[in-house]
């Protein structure tokens, strides 16, 4: 018998605290609280979570320091939870080494697929799914570098195919324009998010079956990209 | 009854006696002399006051070594004085330290004293003042021959020049005046017994101050100044009891003063008149057009002061009329009486034309004259009288320059006339000689102009009159010709010096009322204070070429705001300009107080509404002196003050406009928001409760009804919410759009995305126009954008009917329309639904999501708009510049790929 995953949540409103520990509580996993930023610390060394999910909005810390205080340590999948007008912080986060965002107020169904994700990264951060991604008709073999589409061989060019590879790796997370920058064209060059956009919405053209209403490779306004995870 | 009516002056004059009646009390000890125990009294009625329980203190007190003052010091506490950082200046009064000690009395001896270099103020009935000023009682000693009005009569009498003098408006302010009396007679015993001064000491004052007739007039003279203080008073109580009956018609008296020493006395006399008679009194002095020398323009202002000090009004009037514009300003005051000095000398002229006395009195019918002898007893000799003002500057040595115009011209006039002598007469050669110096006169200088006149006589003489190559002139007629050639270049050159003179002085004016205009017009496109003192610093630097600085006020103090060249800053200054700033009066170098600072400093706000000083540090090479330069600083601080006074009112406007703008938007947002929160939370209470109900018996099918329910009414407050929230942060200004080279395209494809689970099925049809661009957007903002206006159609448009996206380029700007098929008819001025708060007639939003629109694309630099569509519907439009808010230069889409694209 498996081991029940842990789930961290630091979160000081007790009422989002309840409604987050009875859900994850009903899908059958075993949850941890705190409800500042240093017990939430403490509780991260102490319990070793499978994933956190961390309020940005902490009455004692600023929620970017806990995420770096615990990528120092631990590779812990987090998932940063913000209020609404706060797209810096959300970003900051994710480029400082959180995994995942939710922004409030969002459904049961959102944080159970975020969670979903989480833990099928947590044990290998990289291509830990195997060689093949396949999900809307879309096949990505990434140990042999073939792409196809219902079937049909899709022609990529190199820095193409670079950003599905970065995506397929990180299926079903969000990756910041920044991260993709880093990833693909290296460090320096951060300041030139555009083009990410150009490649990106290139690719889109080539993988969508309709680019004007994608269903794979998802636009999270202000914050980056998303491809859809496998189905 | 009309002659029962107060007289406004009056009543005026009575009202502000008493509204400028200070908080604290002033009594004067008043003496006629030195000896008559002024302190002795003071000292008496400070120990009766104690007696009595009141709180009195000594800030200064001369014993003179007496042992009789010295005994009654005993038991009254004493401010220790503040002795000078400088060795040999003596100590002095510590008015800080009695300001802060804040006593009901204060003991000040020897009004008239004047301070040691580097107090506060220069004289010490200053320090009083500002006492008197804090809502301290003072009680102060002075002898009469220091009343500034009696100042020459003091002078007359006695046959001593008072340095120092207190102004009569001091007196005039104290509340109580106590005579101390002595008999001369008396005094003279004192001074025998050596009650008064040292034996030998006493011995010489004796013999000079201290004659029995001196002190009989100045017993005299004080007991008629007490006297008529009493008399004031009795005006003042009848004043405003308005008793009917008395009212005289109301007279005004005008003094004309000029550089003259007899215009001191005429100042004093004319005061004198005007306290007796009770009848306001001003001053003029008028000035010719032509520039006067520095020395007598000082003068003539001087006098002016002091009329001013006595309480005049006071007035500077150009022109080279002198009894025209005296009658003229007299009448334009409506002064009854005139009072002149009469002429000492007469010039040629005058005997010829007649003085300035005769003109005034052919022209002032209707104006009483006074005429006040002159005296040959004080000061320089008097010269001419008064305003006739200026002497001409003209009699100096001829420069070399000039010298060398006359002798050029005569040799010229002379090689001519030698060219041509065989052809002409001898009065021709005379003629060619009265050109030339006529010529040289108009260029040079009266005396180069004699010069020229001589030497071109003498060259005359010389080669042209027989016999010739001498100087021996054997016919007498030849006199005339060179007195005629003198006096053309006499007469010549003085009306040409004249003239210079007008048009140098007519330049000069111009060029001041130039630069003045040039600053108004400079400080009228100020904006700000920072920049109205920016500007100020600026121009004042130009004007004067010293440096300036302007210190606005700040949290605790004066903050520096602009500044040109170097200004110390150390703590005498920093005193200086705040003392400056607070007191509303001038302060530092060149003024009565605080004048060892380095630096002047002109308040920018009145007393007690400090505003910031303009500090300006004249050198001793500077003509700030210059009573036209220091009038012209005057000026320029003037209209700064005036500028800084209309931005804070505008400001003020500004602000109190905002607040009702504010308050307005709080209580409809209030007001829309509450009523539309009611809806949903209705519901949901409603919802909740039904399902907690043990009691209801539920089916699946309605348990999950209410739920889903609960969660989109929750969704639509959360939606609610956010619109009210980014409206706040639009509107309070305080949102930053975060931009970035965005795809419009994929901007519209995510808010099509975020609005689709609200079109129930319907479609939202989006339609891009290639190629794709890259432009400077906010993401997120421009999602809520789109959103907005997709929820704005799937509100208004029919059942079925699909809404459109279009997004294309067009001139430079990104476009992104959202078209329907509800009802076309959008009012008279569409615009109207982007404002704040206005609904449509289906909606149940608060009327905030067109707003939000138009906020956001405003940020962006861009612009909203909505018109009816054709076959039916409405468009909603808007436009951002690609380039964003700055207009940055876009990248292009292929550039990119071309640059990026590794091969």
């Amino acid at each position: 018998m498996t081991r029940e995953p842990t789930v961290l949540i630091i979160e000081d409103e007790p009422p989002m605290q309840y409604f987050l520990r009875s859900l994850i509580e009903g899908h059958g996993m075993k949850t941890a609280l705190a409800r500042t930023a240093e017990e939430g610390v403490a509780q991260a060394a102490m319990r070793t979570p499978d994933v956190v999910l961390l309020d940005l909005g902490l009455p004692d810390a600023d929620g970017l320091g806990v995420v770096e205080r615990l990528r120092a340590w631990s590779n812990t999948p987090i998932i940063v939870i913000s209020a609404r007008g706060r797209d810096r912080d959300k970003v900051e986060a994710l480029d400082a080494g959180a995994d995942d965002y939710l922004t409030k107020p969002f459904s049961a169904e959102e944080l159970l697929a975020r969670v979903r994700v989480a833990l099928r990264h947590r044990s290998l951060r990289g291509p830990d799914e195997g060689p093949v991604y396949e999900a809307e008709g879309l096949r990505v073999d990434l140990a042999r570098r073939n792409v196809t589409r219902d079937g049909a061989n899709i022609s990529l060019t190199p820095t193409e195919y670079k950003i599905l590879e970065l995506l397929v790796q990180h299926a079903g997370r969000v990756l910041t324009h920044t991260q993709i920058l880093r990833a693909v064209w290296g460090p320096h060059l951060l300041t030139k998010t555009h083009y990410v956009r150009v490649h990106v919405h290139q690719l889109r053209a080539k993988i969508e079956r309709d680019a004007n209403q994608p269903v794979l490779l998802m636009t999270e306004s202000g914050v980056g990209y998303r491809l859809k995870e496998e189905d | 009854m009309a002659d029962e009516r107060p007289d406004p002056d009056r009543l005026l004059a009575a009202l502000r006696r008493e509204a400028e009646q200070p908080p604290g009390k002033l009594k004067v000890f008043l003496g006629a002399a030195a000896g008559v125990g002024k302190t002795v009294a003071m000292l008496e009625a400070a120990r009766e006051a104690l007696d009595a329980g009141r709180e009195v203190l000594i800030g200064v007190v001369e014993t003179h070594g007496r042992a009789e003052t010295q005994a009654r010091l005993e038991g009254v506490l004493a401010v220790p004085l503040r002795a000078s950082e400088r060795p040999g200046v003596p100590a002095e009064l510590d008015l800080d330290a009695v300001l802060a000690c804040q006593p009901e009395v204060v003991i000040i001896d020897e009004l008239a004293h004047t301070n040691a270099p580097g107090s506060r103020h220069t004289k010490r009935w200053q320090d009083v003042i500002e006492l008197v000023g804090h809502g301290i009682e003072v009680w102060t000693a002075m002898n009469i021959q220091h009343l500034e009005s009696l100042n020459d009569v003091v002078a007359r009498l006695t046959g001593v020049d008072v340095h120092e003098t207190v102004p009569d408006h001091v007196l005039d302010r104290a509340a109580e005046i106590e005579i101390v009396d002595l008999t001369p007679e008396d005094l003279v015993a004192r001074l025998e017994a050596g009650k008064v001064y040292a034996p030998d000491q006493a011995r010489r004052a004796l013999g000079g101050f201290f004659k029995l007739g001196n002190l009989i007039a100045l017993r005299q003279l004080a007991l008629r100044r007490a006297a008529m203080r009493v008399g004031e008073q009795l005006d003042t109580l009848r004043d405003r009891d308005a008793n009917p009956k008395v009212w005289a018609a109301a007279e005004r008296l005008l003094v004309a003063v000029g550089p003259s020493p007899l215009s001191g006395r005429l100042v004093r006399v004319a005061s004198r008149m005007a306290r007796s008679l009770d009848v306001p009194w001003h001053a003029v002095t008028i000035r010719l057009v032509r520039p006067s020398s520095p020395r007598s323009t000082q003068l003539a202002l001087e006098h002016l002061r002091l009329a001013e000090q006595l309480g005049a009004e006071t007035a500077s009037l150009t022109s080279d009329d002198v009894p025209g514009a005296l009658v003229e300003y007299a009448r334009r005051i409506n002064a009854t009486m005139l009072v002149l000095g009469a002429p000492t000398r007469r010039t040629w002229r005058e005997w010829a034309s007649g003085t300035l006395l005769d003109h005034v009195i052919q022209r002032a019918t209707d104006i009483e004259v006074h005429v006040v002898a002159a005296e040959a007893a004080v000061g320089s000799p008097p010269k001419r009288d008064a305003p006739s003002a200026a002497e001409p500057t003209s009699w100096e040595l001829p420069r070399a320059k000039d010298v060398g115009v006359a002798a050029l011209t005569a040799a010229v006039a002379t090689g001519a006339a030698a060219l041509v002598r065989p052809f002409v007469s001898e009065s021709d050669i005379i003629m060619l000689y009265v050109a030339a110096v006529t010529v040289a006169a108009f260029r040079v200088r009266l005396v180069a102009g004699l010069t020229s006149a001589l030497l071109s006589a003498l060259a005359f003489n010389f080669f042209f009159t027989e016999p010739r190559f001498t100087l021996y002139v054997h016919d007498s007629r030849y006199w005339l010709t060179f007195l005629m050639i003198g006096g053309v270049g006499g007469l010549v050159s003085t009306l040409a010096a004249r003239l210079r003179e007008h048009a140098a002085a007519v330049r000069e004016r111009e060029a001041q009322s130039q630069e003045l205009f040039l600053l108004t017009r400079q400080l009228a496109g100020c904006r700000s204070i920072t920049e109205v003192a920016e500007v100020s610093v600026e121009q004042v630097h130009r004007l004067f070429g010293l440096p300036v600085s302007v210190l606005l006020p700040s949290e605790g103090g004066l903050a520096l705001a602009a500044q040109r060249g170097v200004m110390s800053n150390d703590d005498v200054e920093r005193v200086t300009a705040r003392w400056a700033a607070e007191h509303g009066v001038p302060a530092g170098a060149g003024t009565g107080t605080l004048s060892g600072a380095t630096g002047r400093y002109l308040p920018l706000g009145l007393e007690g509404r400090n505003r910031g000083v303009v500090a300006i540090r004249p050198t001793p090479a500077s003509r700030l002196a210059d009573p036209d330069r220091g009038h012209l600083l005057d000026t320029v601080v003037t209209l700064i003050r005036e500028f800084l006074e209309r931005l804070d009112l505008e400001s003020r406007a500004e602000a109190s406009r905002l607040q009702v703008e504010t308050e307005r938007i709080r209580s409809t947002l209030l007001s829309s928001v509450s009523h539309d929160l009611r809806t949903p939370l209705a519901t949901i209470t409603g919802a909740a409760t039904t399902l907690l109900d043990k009691q209801a018996l539920l089916r699946d099918e309605t348990r999950e009804a209410l739920l889903t329910r609960i969660a989109s009414e929750a969704l639509r407050l959360q939606r609610l919410l956010e619109n009210v929230l980014n409206m706040t942060r639009l509107d309070g200004g305080t949102l930053q759009p975060s931009l970035d080279w965005e795809i419009p395209d994929e901007i519209v494809a995510s808010a099509i995305a975020r609005t689709t689970p609200l079109a129930h099925g319907r479609v939202i049809r989006p339609r891009w126009v290639h190629p794709p661009v890259l432009a400077r957007l906010d993401a997120v903002l421009v999602e809520q954008l789109v959103a907005n206006f997709i929820e704005n159609a799937l509100i208004h448009a029919p059942g079925d009917s699909p809404v459109e996206v279009t997004t294309y380029e067009s001139a430079g700007d990104v476009v992104i329309e959202v078209a329907d098929r509800g009802p076309s008819e959008l009012g008279p001025s569409p615009e109207r639904l982007f404002e704040k708060f206005v609904r449509g007639s289906t909606s149940s939003g608060a009327g905030l999501g067109l707003a939000i629109c138009k906020a956001i694309a405003q940020v962006h630099g861009g612009r909203v708009w909505a018109h009816p569509r054709e076959g039916g519907g409405a468009v909603f439009g808007a436009a951002f510049p690609r380039g964003g808010p700055l207009r940055e230069q876009a990248p292009a889409f292929e550039d990119v790929l071309d640059h990026t694209e590794e091969s």
